[in-house]
Protein backbone atom coordinates (compact mmCIF):
# COMPACT_ATOMS: atom_id res chain seq x y z
CA UNK A 1 0.00 0.00 0.00
CA UNK A 2 1.83 3.81 -1.29
CA UNK A 3 0.85 6.86 -0.32
CA UNK A 4 -0.85 6.96 -3.79
CA UNK A 5 -3.45 4.81 -2.63
CA UNK A 6 -5.16 7.72 -0.52
CA UNK A 7 -7.12 10.57 -1.69
CA UNK A 8 -5.37 14.09 -1.67
CA UNK A 9 -8.06 15.06 0.91
CA UNK A 10 -7.57 11.84 2.68
CA UNK A 11 -3.58 12.49 2.91
CA UNK A 12 -4.57 15.86 3.97
CA UNK A 13 -6.59 14.65 6.80
CA UNK A 14 -3.57 12.23 7.54
CA UNK A 15 -0.98 14.50 7.90
CA UNK A 16 -3.19 17.18 9.80
CA UNK A 17 -4.05 14.30 12.39
CA UNK A 18 -2.07 11.05 12.74
CA UNK A 19 0.60 11.65 10.87
CA UNK A 20 1.82 9.70 7.44
CA UNK A 21 3.45 7.13 8.61
CA UNK A 22 5.96 6.35 5.16
CA UNK A 23 9.42 3.82 4.97
CA UNK A 24 12.43 5.03 3.00
CA UNK A 25 14.87 1.71 3.25
CA UNK A 26 16.15 0.72 6.77
CA UNK A 27 13.59 4.07 8.60
CA UNK A 28 10.05 4.52 9.21
CA UNK A 29 8.74 7.60 10.52
CA UNK A 30 6.15 9.89 10.72
CA UNK A 31 5.47 13.40 8.91
CA UNK A 32 2.82 15.89 10.45
CA UNK A 33 1.69 18.75 8.57
CA UNK A 34 -1.44 21.08 8.25
CA UNK A 35 0.32 22.84 5.50
CA UNK A 36 -1.59 22.68 2.16
CA UNK A 37 1.49 23.51 0.00
CA UNK A 38 3.26 20.66 2.17
CA UNK A 39 0.16 18.37 1.26
CA UNK A 40 0.69 18.84 -2.55
CA UNK A 41 4.29 18.16 -2.32
CA UNK A 42 4.25 14.97 -0.55
CA UNK A 43 1.29 13.73 -2.67
CA UNK A 44 3.01 14.56 -5.68
CA UNK A 45 6.44 13.23 -4.71
CA UNK A 46 6.04 10.89 -2.51
CA UNK A 47 3.40 8.54 -4.33
CA UNK A 48 4.90 5.12 -4.65
CA UNK A 49 6.27 5.54 -0.90
CA UNK A 50 5.20 2.51 1.16
CA UNK A 51 3.10 3.27 4.19
CA UNK A 52 4.00 1.97 7.60
CA UNK A 53 1.44 -0.17 8.90
CA UNK A 54 2.90 0.19 12.50
CA UNK A 55 2.73 2.86 14.91
CA UNK A 56 6.35 2.63 15.48
CA UNK A 57 8.60 4.69 13.47
CA UNK A 58 12.09 5.51 14.06
CA UNK A 59 11.75 9.31 14.44
CA UNK A 60 8.66 11.96 13.24
CA UNK A 61 8.35 15.20 11.44
CA UNK A 62 6.42 18.04 12.07
CA UNK A 63 5.96 21.83 9.51
CA UNK A 64 2.97 23.34 10.53
CA UNK A 65 1.92 26.48 10.96
CA UNK A 66 3.22 28.82 13.47
CA UNK A 67 2.46 29.72 16.43
CA UNK A 68 3.87 33.04 16.56
CA UNK A 69 1.39 35.24 14.92
CA UNK A 70 3.06 38.76 14.47
CA UNK A 71 2.14 40.13 11.02
CA UNK A 72 4.92 39.45 9.22
CA UNK A 73 5.45 35.53 10.78
CA UNK A 74 1.86 34.36 9.20
CA UNK A 75 3.27 32.58 6.44
CA UNK A 76 6.17 30.98 8.74
CA UNK A 77 6.12 27.60 10.10
CA UNK A 78 7.38 25.90 12.78
CA UNK A 79 9.54 23.10 13.14
CA UNK A 80 8.57 19.44 15.12
CA UNK A 81 11.55 17.29 15.51
CA UNK A 82 9.98 14.03 17.59
CA UNK A 83 7.97 16.67 19.54
CA UNK A 84 10.47 18.88 20.13
CA UNK A 85 10.14 22.29 18.34
CA UNK A 86 13.52 22.86 17.23
CA UNK A 87 12.93 25.77 15.11
CA UNK A 88 9.73 28.54 14.80
CA UNK A 89 8.92 31.01 12.40
CA UNK A 90 10.78 29.65 9.61
CA UNK A 91 9.55 30.71 6.33
CA UNK A 92 7.56 28.56 4.64
CA UNK A 93 8.59 29.42 1.40
CA UNK A 94 11.38 26.94 2.21
CA UNK A 95 9.35 24.68 3.08
CA UNK A 96 10.35 21.97 0.73
CA UNK A 97 13.96 22.20 1.45
CA UNK A 98 12.94 22.25 5.57
CA UNK A 99 11.38 18.63 4.83
CA UNK A 100 14.65 17.61 3.10
CA UNK A 101 16.77 18.66 5.78
CA UNK A 102 14.76 17.80 8.55
CA UNK A 103 14.61 14.23 6.74
CA UNK A 104 18.60 14.19 7.09
CA UNK A 105 19.01 15.32 10.26
CA UNK A 106 16.36 12.67 11.91
CA UNK A 107 18.09 10.02 9.87
CA UNK A 108 22.10 11.04 10.42
CA UNK A 109 21.02 10.91 14.29
CA UNK A 110 19.35 7.88 14.35
CA UNK A 111 22.11 5.64 12.41
CA UNK A 112 24.91 5.31 15.29
CA UNK A 113 25.55 1.65 13.69
CA UNK A 114 25.55 2.71 10.51
CA UNK A 115 27.85 4.53 7.80
CA UNK A 116 26.72 7.37 6.42
CA UNK A 117 28.57 9.52 3.68
CA UNK A 118 27.75 12.50 1.44
CA UNK A 119 27.25 10.47 -1.68
CA UNK A 120 24.79 10.00 -4.15
CA UNK A 121 24.58 6.11 -5.16
CA UNK A 122 23.00 4.02 -8.21
CA UNK A 123 22.74 0.37 -9.34
CA UNK A 124 23.41 -0.25 -12.91
CA UNK A 125 20.90 -1.13 -14.79
CA UNK A 126 22.15 -4.68 -15.21
CA UNK A 127 22.47 -5.21 -11.43
CA UNK A 128 26.30 -5.89 -11.84
CA UNK A 129 26.90 -3.63 -8.79
CA UNK A 130 26.54 0.08 -7.53
CA UNK A 131 28.49 3.12 -8.23
CA UNK A 132 29.31 5.23 -5.06
CA UNK A 133 29.37 9.04 -6.23
CA UNK A 134 30.67 10.86 -3.11
CA UNK A 135 30.74 14.56 -3.15
CA UNK A 136 30.39 18.09 -1.39
CA UNK A 137 27.21 20.06 -2.50
CA UNK A 138 27.46 21.75 -5.23
CA UNK A 139 29.59 20.04 -7.29
CA UNK A 140 26.99 18.54 -9.68
CA UNK A 141 26.38 15.11 -7.23
CA UNK A 142 22.40 15.37 -7.48
CA UNK A 143 22.24 16.19 -11.16
CA UNK A 144 24.41 13.40 -12.66
CA UNK A 145 22.52 10.93 -9.68
CA UNK A 146 19.05 12.56 -11.67
CA UNK A 147 20.23 11.84 -15.06
CA UNK A 148 21.46 8.37 -14.39
CA UNK A 149 18.73 7.93 -12.75
CA UNK A 150 16.66 8.71 -15.72
CA UNK A 151 18.13 6.46 -17.89
CA UNK A 152 17.14 3.39 -15.80
CA UNK A 153 20.13 2.92 -12.98
CA UNK A 154 18.25 2.03 -9.80
CA UNK A 155 18.54 5.12 -7.54
CA UNK A 156 19.57 4.23 -3.76
CA UNK A 157 20.12 7.60 -2.26
CA UNK A 158 21.02 11.36 -3.97
CA UNK A 159 23.09 12.64 -1.04
CA UNK A 160 22.83 9.99 1.78
CA UNK A 161 24.67 7.02 1.15
CA UNK A 162 23.42 4.32 4.29
CA UNK A 163 26.32 1.99 4.74
CA UNK A 164 26.16 -1.28 6.73
CA UNK A 165 29.86 -2.30 8.22
CA UNK A 166 30.74 -5.83 7.75
CA UNK A 167 28.19 -6.61 4.90
CA UNK A 168 29.67 -4.91 1.94
CA UNK A 169 26.14 -3.41 1.11
CA UNK A 170 24.68 0.00 0.78
CA UNK A 171 21.21 0.70 1.82
CA UNK A 172 18.73 2.25 0.00
CA UNK A 173 17.36 5.59 0.98
CA UNK A 174 15.59 6.40 -2.16
CA UNK A 175 13.84 9.98 -1.83
CA UNK A 176 12.92 12.46 -4.07
CA UNK A 177 16.63 13.83 -5.85
CA UNK A 178 16.84 17.39 -4.93
CA UNK A 179 17.94 19.69 -7.73
CA UNK A 180 19.17 23.21 -7.00
CA UNK A 181 19.58 26.23 -9.73
CA UNK A 182 20.93 25.74 -12.82
CA UNK A 183 20.83 21.99 -12.08
CA UNK A 184 16.60 22.13 -12.64
CA UNK A 185 16.49 23.61 -15.88
CA UNK A 186 19.50 20.55 -16.79
CA UNK A 187 17.33 17.83 -15.83
CA UNK A 188 14.03 19.19 -17.66
CA UNK A 189 15.95 19.61 -20.94
CA UNK A 190 17.64 16.03 -20.47
CA UNK A 191 14.26 14.51 -19.24
CA UNK A 192 11.39 16.48 -20.05
CA UNK A 193 9.10 13.76 -19.62
CA UNK A 194 10.14 13.33 -16.07
CA UNK A 195 7.67 14.78 -12.76
CA UNK A 196 9.41 17.41 -11.29
CA UNK A 197 8.07 19.85 -7.66
CA UNK A 198 7.35 22.78 -8.31
CA UNK A 199 10.62 25.47 -8.31
CA UNK A 200 10.48 26.77 -4.13
CA UNK A 201 13.38 28.68 -2.87
CA UNK A 202 16.13 27.50 -0.51
CA UNK A 203 17.13 28.55 2.62
CA UNK A 204 20.58 28.60 1.05
CA UNK A 205 21.41 27.77 -2.32
CA UNK A 206 19.07 29.94 -4.82
CA UNK A 207 16.46 27.71 -5.60
CA UNK A 208 15.11 24.25 -5.85
CA UNK A 209 12.83 21.75 -7.41
CA UNK A 210 12.66 17.82 -6.27
CA UNK A 211 12.68 15.04 -9.33
CA UNK A 212 10.33 12.09 -8.28
CA UNK A 213 12.33 8.92 -7.68
CA UNK A 214 11.31 6.22 -10.16
CA UNK A 215 9.07 3.84 -8.78
CA UNK A 216 10.82 0.81 -9.07
CA UNK A 217 13.66 2.33 -7.10
CA UNK A 218 11.33 3.43 -4.31
CA UNK A 219 9.61 -0.28 -4.17
CA UNK A 220 12.84 -1.95 -4.69
CA UNK A 221 13.41 0.00 -0.36
CA UNK A 222 14.25 -3.57 0.74
CA UNK A 223 17.21 -4.39 -1.58
CA UNK A 224 20.62 -3.72 -0.55
CA UNK A 225 23.63 -3.15 -3.00
CA UNK A 226 26.88 -3.83 -3.90
CA UNK A 227 28.95 -0.84 -4.29
CA UNK A 228 31.47 -1.93 -6.84
CA UNK A 229 32.58 1.28 -8.01
CA UNK A 230 34.01 4.93 -6.96
CA UNK A 231 33.41 7.90 -8.96
CA UNK A 232 33.82 11.51 -7.92
CA UNK A 233 32.30 13.85 -9.81
CA UNK A 234 32.98 17.42 -10.15
CA UNK A 235 31.00 19.36 -12.65
CA UNK A 236 32.74 22.36 -14.22
CA UNK A 237 31.13 24.94 -16.96
CA UNK A 238 32.37 24.26 -20.41
CA UNK A 239 34.39 21.78 -19.58
CA UNK A 240 34.78 18.60 -21.28
CA UNK A 241 33.55 15.13 -20.04
CA UNK A 242 37.13 13.73 -18.13
CA UNK A 243 37.23 10.55 -16.29
CA UNK A 244 40.68 9.69 -14.52
CA UNK A 245 41.43 6.80 -12.62
CA UNK A 246 41.77 8.14 -8.84
CA UNK A 247 44.88 7.47 -6.73
CA UNK A 248 44.08 5.24 -4.05
CA UNK A 249 45.04 6.73 -1.13
CA UNK A 250 43.41 10.08 -2.11
CA UNK A 251 40.30 8.58 -2.79
CA UNK A 252 40.10 7.10 0.66
CA UNK A 253 41.04 10.18 2.24
CA UNK A 254 38.46 12.40 0.13
CA UNK A 255 36.02 9.86 0.87
CA UNK A 256 36.48 10.03 4.42
CA UNK A 257 35.86 13.62 4.24
CA UNK A 258 32.59 13.29 3.18
CA UNK A 259 31.45 10.95 6.30
CA UNK A 260 28.80 11.99 8.35
CA UNK A 261 29.45 11.78 11.73
CA UNK A 262 33.56 11.96 11.49
CA UNK A 263 33.64 11.14 15.55
CA UNK A 264 32.05 7.97 14.63
CA UNK A 265 35.21 6.62 12.43
CA UNK A 266 36.53 3.97 14.84
CA UNK A 267 39.68 1.32 13.53
CA UNK A 268 36.91 -0.89 12.25
CA UNK A 269 35.55 1.59 10.22
CA UNK A 270 38.46 3.04 8.91
CA UNK A 271 39.90 -0.46 8.25
CA UNK A 272 35.94 -1.07 6.39
CA UNK A 273 35.98 1.74 4.18
CA UNK A 274 40.06 1.47 3.27
CA UNK A 275 38.75 -2.21 2.04
CA UNK A 276 36.05 -1.06 0.08
CA UNK A 277 38.17 1.33 -1.91
CA UNK A 278 40.77 -1.03 -2.20
CA UNK A 279 38.68 -3.39 -3.87
CA UNK A 280 36.72 -0.45 -6.17
CA UNK A 281 38.14 0.88 -8.85
CA UNK A 282 38.28 4.53 -8.45
CA UNK A 283 38.00 7.68 -10.80
CA UNK A 284 37.67 11.27 -11.06
CA UNK A 285 35.31 12.39 -13.20
CA UNK A 286 34.87 16.37 -14.71
CA UNK A 287 31.79 17.03 -16.93
CA UNK A 288 29.14 19.43 -17.77
CA UNK A 289 27.15 18.47 -20.41
CA UNK A 290 24.75 15.76 -18.72
CA UNK A 291 25.09 13.12 -21.66
CA UNK A 292 28.83 13.07 -21.57
CA UNK A 293 28.63 12.64 -17.81
CA UNK A 294 26.31 9.34 -17.96
CA UNK A 295 28.38 8.03 -21.07
CA UNK A 296 31.49 8.29 -18.81
CA UNK A 297 29.74 6.67 -15.54
CA UNK A 298 28.25 3.98 -17.83
CA UNK A 299 32.35 3.67 -19.35
CA UNK A 300 33.95 3.65 -15.31
CA UNK A 301 30.90 0.32 -14.60
CA UNK A 302 31.33 -1.03 -17.84
CA UNK A 303 33.85 -3.57 -16.71
CA UNK A 304 33.47 -5.57 -13.71
CA UNK A 305 35.71 -4.94 -10.67
CA UNK B 1 53.02 19.35 22.32
CA UNK B 2 55.63 20.49 19.94
CA UNK B 3 58.11 22.06 22.29
CA UNK B 4 58.64 25.71 21.38
CA UNK B 5 62.01 27.55 20.91
CA UNK B 6 63.50 24.12 21.75
CA UNK B 7 66.66 21.73 20.53
CA UNK B 8 64.08 19.63 18.17
CA UNK B 9 66.93 17.74 17.44
CA UNK B 10 67.57 16.72 21.58
CA UNK B 11 64.28 15.87 22.19
CA UNK B 12 63.42 11.87 22.11
CA UNK B 13 60.01 11.61 20.00
CA UNK B 14 57.46 8.79 20.76
CA UNK B 15 54.03 8.24 19.51
CA UNK B 16 51.03 9.53 21.34
CA UNK B 17 49.17 6.24 21.21
CA UNK B 18 51.31 3.87 19.65
CA UNK B 19 48.12 0.56 19.93
CA UNK B 20 45.80 3.11 18.27
CA UNK B 21 47.35 3.87 14.89
CA UNK B 22 46.31 1.66 11.84
CA UNK B 23 47.61 2.55 7.93
CA UNK B 24 46.67 1.67 4.82
CA UNK B 25 49.23 2.14 1.80
CA UNK B 26 48.82 1.97 -2.01
CA UNK B 27 52.52 2.55 -3.49
CA UNK B 28 54.52 5.58 -1.86
CA UNK B 29 50.76 7.11 -0.68
CA UNK B 30 49.59 5.82 2.94
CA UNK B 31 46.74 7.03 4.83
CA UNK B 32 46.89 6.39 8.74
CA UNK B 33 44.05 6.94 11.05
CA UNK B 34 44.58 7.08 14.85
CA UNK B 35 42.07 5.31 16.76
CA UNK B 36 42.79 7.33 19.88
CA UNK B 37 41.78 10.83 18.36
CA UNK B 38 39.52 9.67 15.67
CA UNK B 39 41.99 11.74 13.11
CA UNK B 40 42.93 10.27 9.49
CA UNK B 41 45.79 11.53 7.90
CA UNK B 42 47.57 11.00 4.53
CA UNK B 43 51.44 10.65 4.74
CA UNK B 44 54.20 10.35 2.55
CA UNK B 45 56.26 7.44 2.56
CA UNK B 46 59.08 8.83 4.56
CA UNK B 47 56.67 10.52 7.32
CA UNK B 48 55.39 7.39 7.06
CA UNK B 49 58.91 5.83 7.31
CA UNK B 50 59.75 8.07 10.49
CA UNK B 51 56.58 6.30 12.85
CA UNK B 52 57.56 3.02 11.61
CA UNK B 53 60.87 3.55 13.35
CA UNK B 54 59.35 5.33 16.16
CA UNK B 55 57.29 2.15 16.77
CA UNK B 56 60.18 0.51 17.83
CA UNK B 57 60.59 3.19 20.91
CA UNK B 58 61.46 7.14 21.90
CA UNK B 59 64.31 8.34 19.25
CA UNK B 60 65.69 11.55 18.50
CA UNK B 61 66.63 13.15 15.33
CA UNK B 62 69.96 11.28 15.56
CA UNK B 63 69.15 8.32 15.98
CA UNK B 64 65.97 8.61 13.65
CA UNK B 65 68.54 9.47 11.16
CA UNK B 66 71.06 6.59 11.77
CA UNK B 67 68.17 4.20 11.59
CA UNK B 68 66.47 5.74 8.08
CA UNK B 69 69.95 6.35 5.85
CA UNK B 70 70.68 2.37 6.89
CA UNK B 71 66.58 1.27 6.15
CA UNK B 72 66.52 2.83 2.92
CA UNK B 73 70.25 3.97 1.60
CA UNK B 74 69.67 7.78 2.04
CA UNK B 75 72.35 10.37 1.40
CA UNK B 76 72.99 11.59 5.42
CA UNK B 77 73.71 15.15 4.13
CA UNK B 78 70.46 16.89 4.09
CA UNK B 79 68.88 14.37 5.96
CA UNK B 80 68.39 15.35 9.90
CA UNK B 81 66.84 18.43 8.79
CA UNK B 82 64.06 16.52 6.53
CA UNK B 83 63.71 14.08 9.62
CA UNK B 84 63.91 16.87 12.16
CA UNK B 85 60.74 18.81 9.88
CA UNK B 86 58.61 15.85 9.62
CA UNK B 87 58.94 15.47 13.27
CA UNK B 88 57.75 19.06 13.88
CA UNK B 89 55.31 18.18 11.49
CA UNK B 90 53.98 14.92 13.12
CA UNK B 91 54.42 16.32 16.53
CA UNK B 92 52.13 19.34 15.43
CA UNK B 93 49.49 16.75 14.01
CA UNK B 94 49.46 15.44 17.79
CA UNK B 95 50.73 11.99 16.31
CA UNK B 96 54.33 12.34 17.84
CA UNK B 97 55.29 14.33 21.09
CA UNK B 98 58.03 15.05 23.17
CA UNK B 99 59.02 11.56 25.47
CA UNK B 100 58.95 12.11 28.91
CA UNK B 101 62.26 11.18 31.01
Amino acid sequence: VTVATLTRDHLAETLAGPGLRVRTGPFAYRVRTDLPELVDLIHLLYADFPLWPEDLVDFEVRLSRTRRRAPWQRRALDLELDGITTHRALPRSHVSAYLDWSLNWCICGRAPSLVLLHAAVLERPDGSGAVLMPAASGSGKSTLCAALACRGWRLLTDELAVLRVGSSQVLPLARPVSLKNRSIDAIRAFAPDRPLGPVAAHPRDGTVAYLLPPADSVRRCDEPARPAWIVFPRYRVDAPALLRPAPKAGALFRLIGQLVGAPYLDSDRFAWLADLVDRSPCFDLTYSALEDGVAAVEAATAAAP
Amino acid sequence: VVPPNADDRAVRWQISFPESLATRSWGTDVVLHDGATRSVHRLDAFSAAVLDVLKAGPADVAALTNDLAARFDLDRADLPEQVERVCRELGRRQLIEPSRP
